[in-house]
């Protein structure tokens, strides 16, 4: 049966779809407007006579990023770091979150202690330089670990685990002990199978964060080949100056006069953020979910 | 069965770590770096060497990138033309330990002076330089510089006749060289739109007054005749005082005209030196912008416009007039041409508001002083390594094949030259030499083949610009050339004849700054910045000028003129 809509209702409806469109606009209209300067001609862009279609269409500023190995090298060390990183980090998550998961003090009688211990960190860090100096005396400088290690167990993934754990029916694991199976048994057979959603939501978390960490590896890494992806991108963003490029280079390569920093910019921003934009839609779902997930406890 | 899905997870893991190493070791060509064994590493794999490797000096270098150098094949940071010719032909193994562009390097270079971590060779900015070399923590090169460098590396560095090289000295002793800047390019030009000109039957003018009539015919008698009010008299940008120059739309070039520089120290009859953004010829310029602001030939949105912005008004043809460097062909009005082939611009002398004649200024702007640390066992490895850039790329018997290796790719246009350590870019005389051998070339007075082969590839394009007819619409990359060294380029035209009859003024002081200046510049330039925008948009009157002169002297300027005096007479004195 359907309610009938009283006009106030209309009106708000009406208002709030303006509202809501108009967001997703100002969140849309810029990325497309990158696109069309990554693919106009540089005169056009220049003269700042782009919008939202490109102008004198060409690929130069493609041609020019793809041709650098600077670009497949950081692909290869995210992709690394995103592969590597989910699944020591999804490994510690829940070897943590499953015993502070336990209410019970005879069953771990310093739970509260460790809750704290973990929930500091969360609050409270040692900051920039005394981070970089740990990170620095574990040798682990221009090292690949550099980007995994320091933010292997995020708390905040761990508490959503966490409160998804406790939200499960004790029963079930009670039943499982009876039955004879020692904690890690139950831990990995019961409530791992059990917990799907809320590990696909701290994956997600997980993924995300890694795909777009940048400082981690400026501030890690001496040398820009061991930059990851969204490193190179801040550096070329920041840093990438058209003058640069010599007469001498410009005249022997005429591609490269049609570079504009603008359309290189764009083009890189594009060629770095569409990888993981493709994912979202297929766990955007796990987002929502997530983040109200073990909100409610038992 | 459970525990086959824990296996397989294992497995997956110890895939994707096999993967990650895979990609490392791929990365780097298999041969070198992975963490911090590279340097071991990389000898080791460097084969066909092994009898050299106790003869190689292993030296380790920090080293600021351009943020545009690519590698091709197995070529890296560590493993390219230029490090090989330094094993090869010097023995020295220079291992690049720290490299990064922009803000990023000065951050790195903060992070090791700060934890005393600092390589054997070290690229440094004035002021890090200057700190660095006052606390004792550099080599002495002064013997290394005397001994092992060759002519022409002196010869480059010297070109002016040792005057930046006194800015890297401490008691007369070197402690690092200095990256020439080529301060005669520093001066302003008028650019003009010369079709606009022929338009409204104008000539380029040569005083203020004329200027100022052209401007207004620019903005009021729709020069590109498109019968819309679309254009502006003359472009300026928003940075009026700026240590290392705003062009196009620099106000330097206009405040010449009454004998004034917005951010210049000059020296004066008594020898001393002083600040001349704070001259009475400011307050008449800033009177002169006002009145022009008041009949509408300035964008009143100058105030909030950038460099980036006053070009995207430049290309889009909003404006047909500003002050600008001699390279301007390249950037905006090359745009300008490509988006209307009738377009056509041209650079003049800046134009004279006195009886003076209107002195242009000139800054030298040291980006990089390199050095050595103190403890480094083998100093004279930077001047050895100096050298090869001077050698490859710099001597007038380099032949087309070096330049195709070391300097420029000829088919992907990648820029070897961009790996060098040390690179000297002879920037006081090469526009000079490159534009005489060019117009000796065209004359018929030389041949292709006399001249510096990077000449020659100037004279080539020039050359195919003019035979084609000088369709700039077609070929804009020549039109770029013919007017930046060609026979109507900026150099020619103009710079050279400032040179000739002594028109340049260059601004002395070009040290670290000075600890006055630490503390107080940035809020000295704030105030200057706003009294002078105030003027030219009014909302302040040009008599006011003189407060803030007060002011700027009682707020640290007269200390910072005693400090910029005392550098000045120990550099130099």
């Amino acid at each position: 049966m359907k309610v009938k809509e009283s006009f106030s209702r209309k009106v708000f409806n009406v208002i709030n779809y303006i509202i809501l469109g108009l967001l997703g606009l100002s969140c849309l209209l810029p990325l497309i407007n990158l696109f069309a300067i990554s693919f106009s001609q540089r005169a056009m862009v220049d003269a700042n006579a782009v919008t939202f279609w490109p102008k004198g269409f060409n690929t130069a500023a493609y041609e020019y990023i793809l041709s650098n190995k600077q670009y497949y090298q950081s692909f290869v060390i995210t992709l690394g770091r995103v592969l590597l990183g989910w699944i020591i980090n999804l490994v510690l998550i829940v070897l943590v979150a499953y015993p502070l998961s336990k209410d019970d003090p005879r069953i771990f009688r310093c739970r509260k202690y460790y809750t704290w211990f973990f929930l500091i960190t969360m609050v409270f860090n040692g900051g920039l330089i005394p981070t970089y100096l740990v990170v620095s005396k574990l040798h682990m400088i221009n090292s690949f670990w550099a980007l995994i290690l320091p933010e292997a167990m995020p708390m905040f993934c761990v508490l959503i685990t966490m409160n998804f754990f406790r939200g499960l029916p004790k029963a079930i694991e009670e039943a499982a002990l009876v039955d004879g199976a020692n904690w890690f048994v139950t831990m990995v057979q019961i409530y791992l199978p059990l917990s799907k959603p809320s590990l696909a939501t701290v994956s997600l978390f997980i993924i995300v964060s890694h795909w777009n960490a940048w400082f981690d590896g400026l501030i890690y890494m001496n040398l820009p080949e061991k930059y990851p992806l969204m490193t190179y991108l801040q550096s070329v963003v920041l840093k990438f100056d058209v003058t640069k490029i010599t007469s001498e280079q410009l005249m022997l390569n005429p591609k490269l006069a049609e570079v504009t920093g603008r359309g290189i910019k764009g083009a890189l921003i594009l060629l770095c953020t569409v990888p993981i934009l493709m994912i979202y839609p297929f766990l955007q779902r796990y987002f929502v979910s997530g983040v109200v997930m073990g909100s409610v406890k038992e | 069965m459970r525990n086959k899905k824990i296996w397989a997870l294992l497995l997956t893991g110890a895939m994707v770590m096999s993967v990650v190493a895979c990609g490392k070791s791929g990365e780097t060509g298999g041969d070198s770096n992975v963490g911090g064994q590279e340097e071991t590493q990389a000898e080791t794999g460097d084969s066909g060497n092994t009898e050299d490797e106790d003869g190689l000096t292993e030296v380790s270098y920090m080293h600021k990138l351009n943020g545009t150098e690519k590698y091709v094949g197995n070529d890296d940071i560590n493993n390219n033309v230029y490090t090989r010719c330094y094993q090869d032909e010097l023995g020295i193994k220079l291992n690049f330990t720290v490299a990064a562009a922009g803000d990023d390097y000065t951050q790195k270079l903060t992070m090791a002076i700060a934890s005393n971590d600092l390589p054997d060779l070290i690229d440094l900015p004035a002021k890090e330089f200057s700190e660095l070399a006052n606390a004792g923590m550099l080599a002495d090169l002064t013997d290394s510089y005397d001994t092992y460098a060759s002519d022409l590396l002196k010869q480059t560095i010297e070109a002016d006749g040792g005057v930046q090289l006194a800015s890297a000295k401490v008691d007369g002793r070197i402690y690092g060289i200095p990256q020439l800047s080529a301060a005669d390019g520093t001066c302003d030009l008028l650019w003009i739109r010369t079709d606009w000109l022929e338009n409204l039957g104008l000539q380029a003018p040569t005083t203020m007054d004329e200027l100022i009539e052209v401007a207004r015919a620019f903005r009021y008698d729709d020069p590109d005749g498109n019968g819309v009010d679309d254009t502006w008299g003359i472009g300026f940008q928003k940075d009026i005082v700026k240590e290392d120059g705003a062009s196009p739309g620099s106000f330097e070039g206009f405040f010449a005209a009454y004998g004034a520089y917005a951010r210049a120290w000059i020296k004066d009859e008594n020898g001393k030196v002083t600040y001349s953004g704070i001259n009475d010829g400011m307050k008449d310029a800033l009177a002169q912008l006002n009145q022009m602001y008041e009949d509408g030939l300035i964008d009143p949105e100058f105030g909030v416009k950038d460099t980036v912005k006053l070009s995207e008004d430049i290309a889009a043809g909003k404006v047909g007039m500003f002050y600008g460097l001699e390279g301007m062909p390249w950037g905006a009005c090359k745009s300008n041409i490509e988006n209307n082939p009738d377009a056509d611009w041209q650079c003049y002398p800046i134009v004279s508001a006195t009886s003076e004649p209107a002195k242009p200024i000139t800054y030298v702007r040291i980006s990089r002083y390199y050095a050595a640390n103190a403890n480094c066992k083998n100093p004279e490895a930077l001047v050895k390594i100096a050298n090869v850039f001077q050698e490859k790329i710099n001597a007038i018997d380099s032949t087309e094949e070096t330049l195709n290796t070391f300097g420029v790719d000829p088919s992907t246009g990648i820029n070897f030259a961009e790996y060098a350590a040390f690179a000297m870019d002879p920037a006081i005389q090469k526009c000079n030499t490159y534009y005489a051998e060019i117009k000796a070339t065209l004359d018929g007075e030389s041949t292709v083949d006399e001249i510096h082969p990077e000449a020659a590839r100037y004279y080539n394009v020039i050359k195919n610009f003019i035979d084609n007819g000088m369709d700039k619409g077609q070929d804009s990359l020549g039109w770029n050339y013919y007017k930046f060294i060609g026979p109507e380029g900026s150099w020619n035209t103009i710079i050279n004849d400032y040179k000739a009859n002594d028109k340049l003024v260059q601004s002395v002081f070009f040290g670290a700054p000075t600890p006055t200046m630490s503390t107080n510049l940035s809020a000295l330039d704030k105030m200057q910045a706003e009294t002078c925008v105030n003027i030219i948009m009014g909302s302040q009157p040009a008599d006011s000028f003189d407060e803030f002169v007060s002011n700027w002297k009682s707020l640290g300027g007269d200390t910072i003129t005693e400090e910029v005096n005392e550098w000045y007479n120990t550099t130099f004195g």
